[in-house]
C-alpha cells in the first residue's frame, strides 16, 4: 500500500458464522473498497461451491486466496470476472454490480488463468495485441499496450517468437502480459507461478508487486505458502465454499495459535529426574506446557516471549549441559492445516 | 468480432498441419489416384468380341427384315453372326456369346455364360423390335412415308462426344473437391471451438467485454477464406498442374465453384454445431469415421462403389452427381439445387448455432471449483 502506513482490519462475525472485514484505512476512515463481495452464495447442481462468502478487497490490494482443492477459490474468480453466474448475493467492482454492468466491469478486469491460455500459431506480440484489442485497444494504443506488456514481463525481445518456442517461465510470463496489457484495474490470477523455474518465478512476484504500486488491486491465488506470505496483504483461506479465516498472515498465525515450540538439546541420562524438571519448567512464566523427547526438552512457550533465560538457568542448575536451541513458529501452511485439516496440495 | 475474424484467420493459415491436410493432400489426392487408376478407366464392363448364332423359323416380311438385320451387324463388323437350324439351337451355346430365333414374329434370345454379352445382345435386339414397331406404326398410318426414309445408317447415327475425353483426372479432381468439402470445411468448423478448449483460450475470451455473438460469428467468418481458399486451391491445381477438366464453359464452372462453396459451408455449419453439442470431446473424433464412411459409400474414391438404397442418399454422393451433371452433361438443375439447399442448411445450422451458444452455462470442472 503506497499511501496508507497504518492500518488494521477490523473482523466481524456475521450472522451464519460468516466473517466479514471492512478495510479500514488510518484515522479509521474506510479505504476505497474495490471489490466487494456480499453473501455470494454459487450452487453447482445440489453441491454448494461457494456457501455465503462475504468479503472486500481495498484499492491497490494484493489479496492471497488459499484452499484446498474443490475449497471454491476458482468458482468465486470466475464469478468476478463473469464467466458463470451465481444464484445468491451480490459482487461490486469499483462499486459497479458485475450483473448490471457487466460490460464495463469485464473492460476494467485482467484475468490470468491457471492454465497457459496462448495462440500457438500466434506470435508474443500478437498474442497479447489480440487479447488487448478485445478491451477495445486499438492502433498506437495497442501497439504501446503491447510493448509495455512484454517489456512488463522482460519478453520484449522475444516479442517475434511463438508460445510453442518458449520455455515453460516464458510462457507463463506471456500469459500474464496477455492479461494485463490492457491496463486492468482488478488482476485476477490463478496460480500464476505453476511449474515455473525459480528465475521466472521471482520476476513474475516481482510483477506482481510492481502490479500493485502502478496502481491495481489483485486477487492472486497459489499453492506456494511461500509466494503468499510475500507478495500478498492480506490472505483468505477457504474452504467448502466457505471463508474460514481472512488477514494478515500474523493475524492468521496468532488466530489459530499464540504459542511456539522451543527444543532444547541436551544430554539426559536414565536415572535423571525427569518429571522434576518438568513440573519446574512449567511453572515458569510464559511456559505453557513442558516435556522430554529422549535428549531434547520442548517448551510450549508463548508467542511472543523473547527471553528464556530463566528456563535455560533451571535445566542448568540440574546439571544439564545446553548442546543447542531451535524455536519453531507456527507458519501458514501450519495455520492452513489447522484450519481446513488438510495440506494445500 | 473483427479482431476475431483476424485472429481466425491467422490462426488457421498458420497452422501447418491444416494447410497441407485441407488445401494441398486433397491435391496431391487427386494427382495421384487419377493417374494411378487412369489404366482402369477403359469402360464399366468389357464386351469383348460377340458371336450371334441366329436361327429363323418361317419366312416373310418379318424373316428377311430381322436376317437383313443381323447380316447387317456382322457386315458392320459389330458381331459375328452365323446362321443355324433349330436342331442346333442347344448345343452352339458352346462356341457363342448368345443364339437368337426368330419364330413368326417372335424373338427369343438364348443366353451364354457372360452376363455383359447377354445384355449387350438383349439391347441389340431390344433396339431391333423397336425400331421394327416404329416402322410398322408408320406404315400403318402413312405408308407413302416410308419409301423417302434413307436406309443408310449414316443417316441417322452420329457419334458425338462433349468435346472431350472424360479421364480419371476430371472424375478426382471433382472427388476431392467433395473429399475436402467434407474433411477440410466439417472439421475446421468442428474445432472451432474445441481448440479455444484446448488452448485454454476459451476464457478469456469470454471474460472479455466482447458479446458471445461476436465471437460466435467472428469465429465463423474467420473460417470463410479458408473454405475459399480449400475449394479454390484443389480446383486450380488440378486444373494447371495436373490437367484435369471440370466444366466447358465459364459460367458452368462458376456455378460448380459456388456450389461447392455452399456445400463447404453447410459441412461448416454441421462441424460447428457438432462442437458446440459436443464441447467437452473432439468432434472430428466423432466425425472422422462417419465421413470416411460416407465418402467410402457414396463412390468418392472409386466410381464403381455404389449401393442401392444407401449411396444416392448420402450427401457426398448427391454432390457427386451433381457435379458430374454439371462437368459432363452441362445440366445445372441438380448443381442449383444442392446450392440452394446447402445455403438454407447453412442458414438453419448457424441459426442452431447461435441459440446453443446463448443457451450454454458453465458446467463445474470438480477438479477446478
Amino acid at each position: 500500500m503506497t499511501n496508507v502506513t497504518e492500518k488494521f482490519y477490523q473482523k466481524s462475525l456475521a450472522a451464519q458464522n460468516k466473517i466479514c472485514y471492512t478495510v479500514i484505512g488510518k484515522g479509521g476512515t474506510a479505504m476505497k473498497e474495490f471489490l466487494k463481495v456480499q453473501n455470494l452464495v454459487k450452487y453447482y447442481g445440489d453441491f454448494c461451491a461457494v456457501d455465503n462468502l462475504s468479503f472486500s478487497v481495498s484499492e491497490r490490494e494484493i489479496f492471497g486466496l488459499l484452499g484446498p482443492n474443490g475449497a471454491g477459490k476458482s468458482t468465486t474468480m470466475n464469478i468476478i470476472t463473469s464467466l458463470c453466474g451465481f444464484d445468491k448475493g451480490s459482487v461490486e467492482v469499483d462499486r459497479m454490480d458485475i450483473v448490471k454492468y457487466k460490460e464495463k466491469v469485464r473492460r476494467i478486469i485482467g484475468m490470468v488463468p491457471q492454465e497457459i491460455a496462448l495462440y500457438p500459431f500466434l506470435s508474443a506480440e500478437e498474442n497479447v495485441k489480440f487479447f488487448a484489442s478485445l478491451y477495445g485497444l486499438r492502433g498506437r494504443e495497442l501497439n504501446s499496450a503491447a510493448k509495455e506488456a512484454l517489456e512488463f514481463v522482460g519478453l520484449s525481445d522475444r516479442a517475434k517468437m511463438k508460445p510453442k518456442k518458449m520455455s515453460g517461465g516464458m510462457k507463463r510470463r506471456l500469459n500474464i502480459a496477455c492479461g494485463i496489457a490492457h491496463r486492468p484495474k482488478l488482476i485476477i490470477m490463478d496460480e500464476p507461478t505453476v511449474g515455473v523455474d525459480a528465475q521466472s518465478r521471482e520476476h513474475i512476484l516481482a510483477s506482481i508487486k510492481t502490479l500493485r504500486e502502478r496502481g491495481a488491486t489483485v486477487i492472486y491465488t497459489s499453492h506456494y505458502m511461500n509466494e503468499v506470505e510475500d507478495i500478498c496483504d492480506r490472505i483468505a483461506i477457504i474452504d467448502h465454499g466457505k471463508f474460514v479465516a481472512c488477514g494478515t498472515e500474523q493475524e492468521l498465525i496468532s488466530s489459530v495459535s499464540d504459542s511456539k515450540a522451543l527444543k532444547i538439546s541436551t544430554e539426559i541420562s536414565a536415572d535423571f529426574p525427569a518429571n522434576e524438571l518438568i513440573s519446574e519448567l512449567s511453572s515458569l512464566p510464559n511456559v505453557k506446557k513442558a516435556r522430554i523427547d529422549e535428549d531434547r526438552i520442548i517448551l510450549e512457550v508463548n508467542a511472543v516471549c523473547r527471553d528464556f533465560s530463566l528456563c535455560l538457568e533451571h535445566i542448568r542448575k540440574r546439571g544439564l549441559p545446553i548442546c543447542g536451541i531451535t524455536s519453531e513458529s507456527m507458519n501458514l501452511e501450519d495455520v492452513f492445516i489447522a484450519l481446513t485439516g488438510r495440506e494445500l496440495r | 468480432m473483427l479482431q476475431v475474424i483476424l485472429n481466425e484467420i491467422r490462426s488457421c493459415f498458420r497452422n501447418g498441419s491444416t494447410i497441407f491436410f485441407s488445401i494441398f493432400f486433397p491435391s496431391l489426392c487427386a494427382f495421384f489416384l487419377g493417374t494411378l487408376l487412369e489404366s482402369i478407366e477403359v469402360s464399366d464392363s468389357v464386351v469383348g468380341e460377340l458371336n450371334i448364332a441366329y436361327c429363323i423359323e418361317g419366312s416373310g416380311y418379318s424373316a428377311d427384315a430381322f436376317e437383313e438385320f443381323i447380316v447387317s451387324l456382322d457386315r458392320e463388323e459389330v458381331v459375328n453372326a452365323a446362321k443355324i437350324t433349330s436342331e442346333e439351337l442347344d448345343s452352339v451355346l458352346e462356341n457363342y456369346s448368345a443364339a437368337v430365333k426368330l419364330s413368326g414374329t417372335e424373338i427369343t434370345i438364348y443366353n451364354g455364360s457372360n452376363a455383359v454379352q447377354n445384355r449387350t445382345v438383349k439391347a441389340l435386339i431390344d433396339g431391333y423390335n423397336q425400331t421394327a414397331a416404329a416402322y410398322t406404326a408408320v406404315a400403318e398410318k402413312n405408308p407413302q412415308t416410308l419409301a423417302n426414309i434413307e436406309l443408310s445408317e449414316d443417316g441417322y447415327v452420329m457419334p458425338h462426344d462433349f468435346g472431350r475425353t472424360r479421364t480419371m483426372m476430371d472424375y478426382y479432381a471433382v472427388a476431392m473437391t467433395i473429399v475436402i468439402i467434407f474433411f477440410g470445411s466439417c472439421i475446421s468448423g468442428a474445432s472451432v471451438y474445441s481448440d479455444e478448449y484446448a488452448n485454454n483460450t476459451i476464457d478469456r475470451l469470454n471474460a472479455a467485454p466482447i458479446s458471445k455473438t461476436a465471437v460466435y460469428f467472428g469465429k465463423i467468418l474467420g473460417l470463410l477464406p479458408l473454405v475459399l481458399v480449400q475449394v479454390g486451391t484443389v480446383m486450380t491445381v488440378s486444373t494447371l498442374f495436373f490437367g484435369a477438366h471440370f466444366c466447358i464453359t465459364a459460367g458452368e464452372n462458376l456455378l460448380l465453384f459456388t456450389m461447392f462453396i455452399c456445400s463447404s459451408l453447410a459441412a461448416l455449419a454441421v462441424g460447428v454445431l457438432l462442437n458446440l453439442v459436443f464441447s467437452k470431446m473432439q468432434p472430428w473424433a466423432i466425425l472422422m469415421p462417419i465421413l470416411w464412411i460416407m465418402l467410402f459409400f457414396s463412390g468418392v474414391f472409386h466410381k464403381d462403389m455404389y449401393i442401392e438404397g444407401l449411396s444416392e442418399y448420402l450427401p457426398s454422393r448427391i454432390i457427386l452427381e451433381a457435379a458430374f451433371d454439371l462437368t459432363g452433361f452441362s445440366r445445372p438443375q441438380r448443381a442449383v439445387s444442392v446450392t440452394v439447399w446447402s445455403l438454407v442448411i447453412f442458414a438453419a445450422l448457424i441459426v442452431l448455432g447461435y441459440i446453443k451458444v446463448h443457451s450454454r452455462k458453465k458446467s463445474p470442472r470438480r477438479k477446478n471449483i
